[in-house]
């Protein structure tokens, strides 16, 4: 029981991360269909920021922070200089380039930095721990749960409350009409660019906290799982999103601790294909963004 | 006229072939490394081919190509290596493999066979997908792949090198393997069945009221594509003699990719461009990378640097040229252009077969209006009490209709009455809730929509839907080629139809180049190519002017004279309708509200309520159902 325990927090925990993740890929799938294959490269990008601040010697509290802005910013000028340009393209000539940032992106970290990996300490107390029963909970746990609620939360708030994130939520549903209302499109993307920034900046840090080290290609795992997630959830519903995230950490969590050790190896094959088979078995109900495609 | 394309596909292939030899094997003579260098070359060009067979064709990007380079490149290593390898490598092989020894030739006959299979297993499942969908499927191929080949440690050694692989291929191998890709790719591009699955590139839905097989032809697509990508890994690995997973991985994936999208991805032609083209970008940052060249598993700066240049590429060509450098053109596309309308020429010149056009559409225009003295077909379809419903939302409700062979039939109702509801349900596009629909007896109920096409119900749509990307005369060939296989009695040839309807000019532009006007009539022709018993027109003469809808009108009696098929035709231009229309429905709020021809229509005072309701009464006019007393009604004539 208290190990079934253990495994659900560890689920929610890893969900969290997966959440936050698929939730900037949704927003700005929903609002100009890019399926953004560069999206987990915005966690490389952070790490090495936080690299950066940690190498001249700042404190993690400090260079956390920083990371974070810096993972913002390298969203927005992936949609200036990359997405932009290919915003009217089809699906397949957006989702390519976003191959080609996601590519450009680990080489230039791989070239310009290094290939190994590099070290990002998080301080002691994210790994310090309570014993609640034979439950352990790590302040990692609680920093990521709370993280992603409150991150939610606000998100759901701005959606909402605020004009620019009623205008998202409408561009969502019809971008043209939108624009007729006077709403400017580029406002409208970059603040969905910006957030998807915000949000994997956010994961970034809490995924660095566990691991304390980047490497060139730590992105793209994770960002392919922030793309199951919206897969399993339905890509451009951002509910959805958040569902899925925590399914595919539940699906994780659930393959690593209870699959046979001879197995274990297979999980991230186990977890592509159950992605495989959710696809087959809904191929359209679980990507459609809009009913009217048909006729 | 096919036999000739495909002829000159042949050619094309074998010319460029000729082209790709003549320069690996110049660049191989200078030396040892620039041979090694020309034959992966090669390989990948082979690869590339491969990939683009399936996703040039079927316009879904697969990223899979380098997991069944993989399964080859395994299969036929463990099937061929010597046993005494095989002995420390991988003792406890399942099935005893760990003592089989074959012939490279034989081992890798069986791998490519294998990995065909395994492809066409996956494919019953993936070809069901269709755009992103279909590639994030692939994408998890891609990774349960590796894993596999990375856990499944006593049948592949796990992640290390797997070695001892007999080393037979060599450049000519490479080569040989690069001609059959070729001609392979490009009969395929050339053939009805490539065509088809060109045609679900373009558009699904339209292909499907085509008659094309969706699934089927992307189906096909799939599982020759995958054969030839398992004959490159295979190559590959009896070309490197050790192989690993992370050989078939990412940066295979990305390389490979950067190479078709470059080149573009709807043309062979563009693939070997852009396997050069990358090949010796990536020698130059190799050459500027300045570090030592070392082939073993760390040379990480290096990779970097190309990777990031290949990247580069791929945004730049998705900026600037996202059909890449070829778009679709191939080789002979010049030549065969040139040839195919000269031939045109001399058949519209003088074939029996245009004269004998030429005279009927001239009798046809002349008695336009006299129904058809030999209207053969006795196609009937009825409709009867077919009902759809979204979500609690009726959009049609119990309607009843009946079209015979050889009348022009109208739909008409006010907006949201479910018109196209109607005509969806017909064509197979939706399935009705409740209903029985037959064509001549033939229950057409739950049948999908190519079924229905292919028993002789052909559509327009409201928004046109051509296949862009396809020329006339091959969104012509599309459905002509379905109803020659399916009803060969009343088929015609693509030509035919161009003939008929004036096209030759417009024959070898992109459909999707034409004017407006242009682009409806010919989805009206490639209805026709179809050799339908009963035609659906959804709002034919939307966006024409007064004149080209009274074009439009002797037009459709001419098709109707012609063809001998029942038309029915939905549009909002109620003068259009009413002089066109032998017999008119109108449906509101999803049923049939009344019926009859043009005049009894016109004077049923349910319709005037329907489309003016009790407020528009006073100010009648605008799209008032009263064309007035004198409109033409062919009925009454």
């Amino acid at each position: 029981m208290i190990d079934f325990l253990q495994q659900v927090l560890n689920g929610i925990s890893l969900g969290s991360t997966y959440a936050l993740l698929a939730l900037g890929l949704a927003i700005v799938f929903s609002i100009i269909g890019l399926v953004n294959f560069a999206h987990g490269e915005l966690i490389t990008a952070c790490g090495y920021v936080m690299f950066l601040g940690y190498s001249v010697g700042l404190p993690w509290v400090v260079y956390a922070p920083i990371g974070i802005v810096g993972t913002v910013v390298t969203a927005l000028l992936m949609e200036r200089l990359a997405f932009r340009p290919v915003r009217n393209a089809s699906p397949l000539t957006m989702m390519l380039t976003s191959l080609g940032v996601s590519i450009m992106i680990a080489a230039a970290f791989e070239t310009f930095v290094s290939p190994r990996v590099k070290a990002v300490p998080a301080p002691d107390w994210i790994s310090s721990a309570v014993h609640i029963g034979g439950l352990r909970i790590q302040a990692e746990h609680i920093l990521t749960i709370g993280v992603t609620a409150v991150a939610v939360l606000l998100l759901m708030l701005l959606l909402k409350k605020t004009v620019i994130g009623v205008a998202m939520r409408a561009a969502a549903e019809d971008f043209n009409a939108v624009r007729l209302m006077g709403i400017k499109a580029n406002a409208v993307i970059v603040t969905a660019f910006a957030i998807s920034g915000l949000l994997a900046g956010l994961a970034a840090v809490l995924i660095l906290a566990r691991r304390s080290a980047v490497n060139p290609h730590m992105g793209i795992f994770l960002g392919i799982n922030a793309f199951v997630a919206n897969v399993i959830g339905g890509l451009g519903n951002l509910w959805g999103a958040l569902a899925g995230g925590f399914v595919l950490g539940f699906v994780e969590v659930a393959l690593r601790a209870w699959l046979p050790v001879d197995l274990s190896g297979f999980t991230t094959g186990f977890v592509f294909l159950f992605v495989a088979i959710v696809l087959v078995i809904r191929p359209s109900g679980l990507f459609v963004k809009k009913a009217q495609e048909r006729v | 006229m096919y036999r000739r394309e495909m002829g000159l596909a042949f050619g094309g292939a074998v010319a460029l072939f000729a082209i790709v030899a003549a320069i690996s094997l110049s660049y191989a003579a200078l030396g040892g490394s620039e041979e090694n260098t020309a034959t992966v070359l090669l390989m990948n060009m082979v690869l590339v081919i491969g990939l683009q067979i399936f996703s040039g064709n079927t316009g879904v990007l697969s990223l899979a190509h380098v997991s069944f380079a993989g399964i080859g490149a395994y299969v036929s290593a463990i099937l061929s290596t010597p046993a005494l390898v095989k002995g420390t490598t991988i003792p406890d092989a399942p099935w005893g493999l760990a003592g089989v020894e074959l012939s490279a030739p034989l081992a890798m006959l069986i791998a490519v066979a294998v990995t065909t299979l395994l492809a066409a297993l996956i494919g019953l499942a993936l070809a069901r997908l269709s755009g992103i969908s279909a590639t994030i499927v692939t994408l998890a191929l891609v990774i349960v792949v590796f894993a596999v080949l990375t856990n499944w440690k006593s049948l592949t050694g796990g992640a290390e090198a797997f070695y001892g692989i007999p080393t037979t291929t060599n450049i000519w191998w490479a080569l040989a393997a690069v001609f059959v890709a070729l001609v392979v790719a490009r009969l395929y591009k050339a053939s009805r069945l490539g065509l088809r699955a060109q045609a679900t590139r373009e558009d699904e839905v339209a292909a499907s009221s085509s008659g094309v097989q969706v699934v089927r032809s992307r189906y096909w697509s799939w599982v020759l594509s995958s054969a030839v990508c398992g004959l490159s890994g295979v190559l590959l690995g009896h070309y490197l003699g050790a192989i690993s997973p992370t050989g078939f991985y990412f940066t295979l994936l990305f390389l490979t990719l950067a190479m078709l999208v470059l080149g573009g991805e709807y043309s062979v032609t563009g693939a070997v461009v852009g396997v050069f083209l990358i090949t010796v970008v990536s020698e130059a940052t190799r050459w500027l990378g300045d570090g030592p060249v070392v082939f073993g598993v760390d040379v990480p700066p290096l990779a970097g640097l190309s990777q990031l240049v290949q990247g580069a590429i791929i945004i730049a060509v998705m900026i600037w040229r996202p059909s890449g450098l070829l778009g679709d053109r191939e080789i002979d596309g010049l030549l065969s252009t040139r040839l195919l309308a000269r031939a045109d020429l001399r058949e519209a010149g003088g074939g029996p077969v245009a004269a004998e056009q030429r005279a009927d559409v001239a009798g046809a225009s002349g008695a336009a209006d006299a129904l058809p003295a030999a209207a053969a077909p006795t196609a009937t379809l009825v409709v009867e009490g077919a009902s759809k419903h979204f979500e609690g939302l009726t959009a049609l409700d119990g309607a009843s209709l009946e079209v015979r062979a050889g009348e022009v039939v109208g739909l008409i109702g006010p907006n949201g009455a479910g018109k196209t509801t109607l005509l969806n349900v017909v064509s197979g596009m939706y399935e009705a809730s409740a209903g029985t629909m037959t064509l001549d007896g033939v229950s057409l109920d739950g049948l999908p929509a190519h079924r229905i096409a292919r028993l002789g119900i052909a559509r327009t749509f409201q928004t046109t839907r051509l296949f862009r990307e396809l020329t006339v005369r091959q969104n012509l060939e599309v459905a002509a080629s379905v109803a020659r296989h399916q009803r060969p009695e009343a088929a015609r040839s693509a030509g035919q139809i161009l003939d008929q309807f004036e096209f030759r000019e417009i024959a070898e532009l992109k459909a999707g180049t034409l004017p407006y006007g242009r682009q409806r009539e010919v989805e009206i022709a490639r209805a026709v190519a179809l050799a339908p018993s009963i035609l659906l027109l959804d709002e034919p003469a939307a966006g024409l002017n007064d004149a080209e809808s009274m074009e439009l009108v002797t037009a459709i009696r001419r098709i109707r004279d012609r063809e001998g098929c029942g038309i029915l035709l939905i549009d909002h231009d109620l003068h259009f309708v009413m002089a066109l229309c032998e017999r008119i429905y109108v449906l509101d709020a999803g049923r049939i509200i009344s019926a009859g021809t043009p005049g009894e229509v016109q004077r049923d005072p349910v319709v005037v309520e329907a489309y003016l309701g009790s407020r528009g009464v006073q100010q009648s006019g605008g799209e008032g159902p009263a064309p007035g007393p004198s409109a033409p009604s062919p009925a009454e004539v």
